[in-house]
């Protein structure tokens, strides 16, 4: 990518390790990434791939254990005053809102964090993302729980898009919703674009292809392929990408149940 | 054409009560054997109730009518005691997550002989050999290994195996599958569902399928049923269902996926 | 894909009313209450004065619960006694759960090597039963109501401490925290804002929990002659004066630990019942 403007996110060698039962498990290990301004990378693994790390390391929910982020040309590390240039949406539509808290309520909190005190103001523009993301009016006074997963899911993207973030990291922001929903918010994800840079985690290459401009294929906390989805979905260079996206149930294709044992069976 | 292995004959399942609001509404129809019949739907389309209903694993403030005719008798109106005989042993089970019917401090080999040893009346030797062909027969490498180890030890996908496994060796004449590969890995989803399709192509047995992955049920259905609402909104073979949807519904359901499919397939007109 | 979109459980008076044993609690806590406000009004003779009849004299018609070794007429003193016992209560509950909570809100946003030493902290103390903790810090602050009240509501605190930080750590992990963290929010904003709010219910009810136990503290001070200090009357302060009198004069142990007895069983009983009603696990419809 021969690109003059320079990333907004430029991440080296993130490694992290966690603790688990007495062992090292290693999650991330040497890492690379880049992300243009306006540019959404999708990030695309299987469970224990460290995908999901590497969202909550840039979100500043984890630290790393080496490496080096640079948030706009800044490091990462320690700078407190990145928190607002980083939102993030995240899988669980339920658990994402706070259940006691008008959604107006939560979405002045958030802008709240980065400086902006003035209520009036704050509700006033989330009345608007809130309209932006096809909700009604009112939505402004009701609570989490009146809402479908869905809507949900349109009320965290307004709240993450309300500071204007430099980048959203979006957390598998479809998986637990309905196919015909998924389509809906993946919609309204495609709108964003063009607004901020993205980071879109998820298992599922489907809709990862469907949004992203870029693709990094991930396997057991290291980079396997990377590269513009096009390049990516019509000539997979690595053989688990190929895997990924052969795996993918499509409509008018049948299984015959030969390709169930591919770990041999011993006798 | 062969008498069905189970038959669901205007089944209603409400809450609360036989006035409560109805999660399943007067939905019939038949599995027969060795087929692979899915039923598909999102969520709040009755689908879980309608399983759980097979099962009579429904929680006690739910009302059931309607009948479950199997193998001669109407599972709606079975006591609890002789349900227990036919679940496991003649209706296999498998759930969406293995690790909620896997005991987490038994051995698999604890799990897996238990029931030929209460059910079938093996000896523990006996239940060993049965449970250790099954692991092989889901294509599990190194089933005495597996036999040995604890659930927690087993990644997802092995799991899953093991529940499959588990639910063979008492020999059902059907398996129930409730969403089987919802909390996979995509490619160990691929592997489950050549593994159900192996498995009725080998021994014959029936398999309902309930999924909401409508890509799935495209792959490895025979007959479709898609339900919404509570209600069975179209049925037939996979087919007339997936390539010529007369439902609105379905059609929307297949037409949703086939838009995020439609991102995988590489633009010829690029480059 | 799940079908639960359970709004959160909201705790309803009218409704909690029915409850049975929520009813109970507050039948007799309600007529504790009353009698500790209408004491002096409803209190047949004055519940200080020395020969209100003759010394000793069993229950009946001129004294319903009969009078103490001085005379003094008993249902006057357990009366009044009901303030003073529910009065420390009260007060103790109120400081020690303003303490407990604040804290354990504190260590569920600690960092994870001084959580760990903050929490083994609090389970040593916890490990004190409430009664002997207080005991001990009475005896370092001397005796006398306030310091008893002082002493009840530190003792509360490693019970409410460890309670909050287990409420607080579910909601902590919860990603809408997360979000509010991410948004750059000051950790005790979201304390206060958004993690509070979503645990007050169950402390309310953790609340009543700690008040039986704070008047049994009080009792159990004052019958060691460490609390409300004589000729004012308390409930332990009234039993610790009648054990001499055991064989002769049962009735004046009787009614004041019947009167703990009833007190503590109200807010027991209030406490499950709250209990019972907002566990989202026990979320049956009944009748």
């Amino acid at each position: 990518m021969a690109d003059a403007t320079p990333p907004i996110v430029d991440i080296r060698g993130l490694t992290k390790t966690f603790r688990a039962a007495g062992r090292q498990i290693r999650a991330l290990d040497g890492v690379d990434l880049t992300l243009a301004p306006v540019e959404t990378l999708g990030i695309v693994g299987e469970s224990g791939s460290g995908k999901s790390t590497i969202g909550r390391i840039l979100a500043g929910l984890e630290t790393a254990t080496g490496g080096e982020i640079r948030l706009a040309g800044q490091d990462l590390r320690g700078a407190r005053g990145a928190a607002a240039k980083v939102q993030m949406i995240f899988q669980d539509p339920y658990a994402s809102l706070n259940p006691r808290m008008p959604i107006g309520l939560q979405i002045h909190e958030t802008l709240r964090g980065s400086g902006h005190r003035d209520r009036v103001a704050n509700l006033a523009r989330a009345a608007e993302l809130l309209a932006r993301v096809g909700l009604p009016p009112d939505a402004l006074q009701r609570y989490a729980h009146e809402f479908s997963g869905g809507q949900r899911q349109r009320i965290a993207i307004a709240r993450a898009m309300s500071t204007d973030p430099a980048v959203i990291v979006a957390d598998e922001p479809v998986s637990a919703l309905d196919v015909s929903i998924r389509g809906q918010i993946l919609d309204l994800m495609r709108q964003m674009k063009g607004h901020t840079a993205c980071l879109f985690i998820s298992h599922d290459m489907a809709a990862v292809a469907s949004l992203c401009d870029r693709i990094l294929v991930l396997n057991r906390g290291r980079v396997v392929e990377t590269g513009p989805t096009a390049q990516i979905i019509s000539n997979p260079r690595d053989p688990y990408t190929r895997a990924l996206l052969e795996a993918i149930p499509r409509i008018g294709r049948r299984r015959t149940g030969t390709g169930s044992t591919p770990m041999e069976t011993l006798a | 054409m062969s008498d069905p292995l189970i038959s669901l004959r205007d089944l209603w399942v409400r809450y609360g009560g036989p006035q409560g609001p109805a999660a399943v509404e007067a939905v019939s129809f038949d599995v027969r054997p060795g087929e692979i019949l899915a039923l598909v739907g999102e969520s709040g389309s009755g689908k879980s109730s309608l399983s759980l209903a097979i099962m009579a694993l429904l929680p006690g403030q739910a009302h059931v009518s309607g009948q479950i005719l199997f193998e001669g008798a109407d599972l709606a109106a079975l006591d609890h005691r002789r349900m227990e005989d036919i679940r496991g042993a003649r209706i296999g089970m498998i759930f969406q997550e293995p690790m909620t019917c896997l005991n987490p401090v038994l051995s698999i080999a604890r799990q897996m002989t238990e029931g030929l040893i209460r059910h079938r009346g093996l000896t523990r030797a006996e239940a060993r050999v049965r449970a250790l062909a099954a692991l092989a027969d889901v294509g599990i490498p190194e089933p005495a290994r597996v036999m040995g180890s604890y659930p927690h030890e087993l990644s997802g996908g092995m799991r899953q195996r093991v529940m499959i496994a588990a639910a063979l060796t008492l020999d059902p004449a059907l398996l129930l599958a409730d969403e089987p590969t919802t909390a996979l890995d995509v490619t160990v989803q691929a592997q489950v569902l050549e593994l159900l399709v192996d498995i009725r192509n080998r021994t014959g047995k029936a398999v309902l399928l309930i999924t909401h992955d409508i890509g799935a049920v495209a792959e490895v259905a025979d007959r479709v049923i898609v339900m919404k609402g509570g209600r069975i909104v179209e049925e037939g073979p996979w087919e007339q269902v997936i390539r010529a949807p007369r439902d609105p519904y379905t059609a929307a359901l297949i037409g949703a996926h086939a838009a995020l499919e439609a991102a995988l397939v590489p633009e010829e007109s690029h480059g | 894909m799940t079908d639960t979109a359970l709004p959160p459980r909201r705790f309803r008076l009218p409704a909690a009313l029915r409850h049975w044993s929520i009813a109970t609690g507050a039948v007799i806590l309600a007529v504790v209450v009353l009698a500790a406000i209408l004491a002096p009004w409803v209190a047949p003779y004055d519940p200080f004065r020395m020969g209100s009849g003759p010394r000793l004299s069993p229950p009946g018609a001129a004294h319903w619960f009969g009078t103490d070794e001085l005379g003094r007429d008993l249902f006057s003193r357990v009366l009044l006694g009901a303030r003073a016992s529910l009065g420390i209560g009260l007060a103790a509950v109120v400081a020690g759960l303003g303490l407990g909570v604040s804290f354990g809100l504190v260590i569920a946003f600690c960092p994870a090597r001084l959580k760990g030493l903050l929490l083994r902290i609090v389970d040593v103390v916890y490990s004190f039963p409430d009664t002997l903790l207080a005991l001990a810090l009475v005896a370092f602050l001397g005796p006398g109501a306030e310091n008893a009240t002082l002493a009840i509501a530190i003792s509360l605190i490693p019970f409410y401490a460890r309670v909050t930080y287990g409420l607080a750590a579910v909601e902590r992990a919860k990603p809408y925290v997360e979000a509010a963290q991410i948004a750059g929010t000051a950790p005790t904003r979201i304390m206060r804002v958004q993690v509070l709010p979503n645990i007050l219910q169950s402390l309310i009810v953790i609340g009543s929990i700690g008040f039986s136990s704070a008047i049994l503290s009080a009792a159990g001070l004052s019958f060691l002659g460490l609390g409300v200090q004589p000729p004012s009357p308390e409930w332990g302060s009234i039993l610790a004066s009648g054990r001499n009198y055991i064989a002769r004069a049962p009735w004046i142990l009787i009614f004041p630990g019947l009167a703990i007895c009833l007190t503590v069983l109200s807010f027991n009983l209030i406490g499950d019942g709250i209990r019972d009603l907002t566990d989202p696990k026990g979320r049956r419809r009944r009748g």
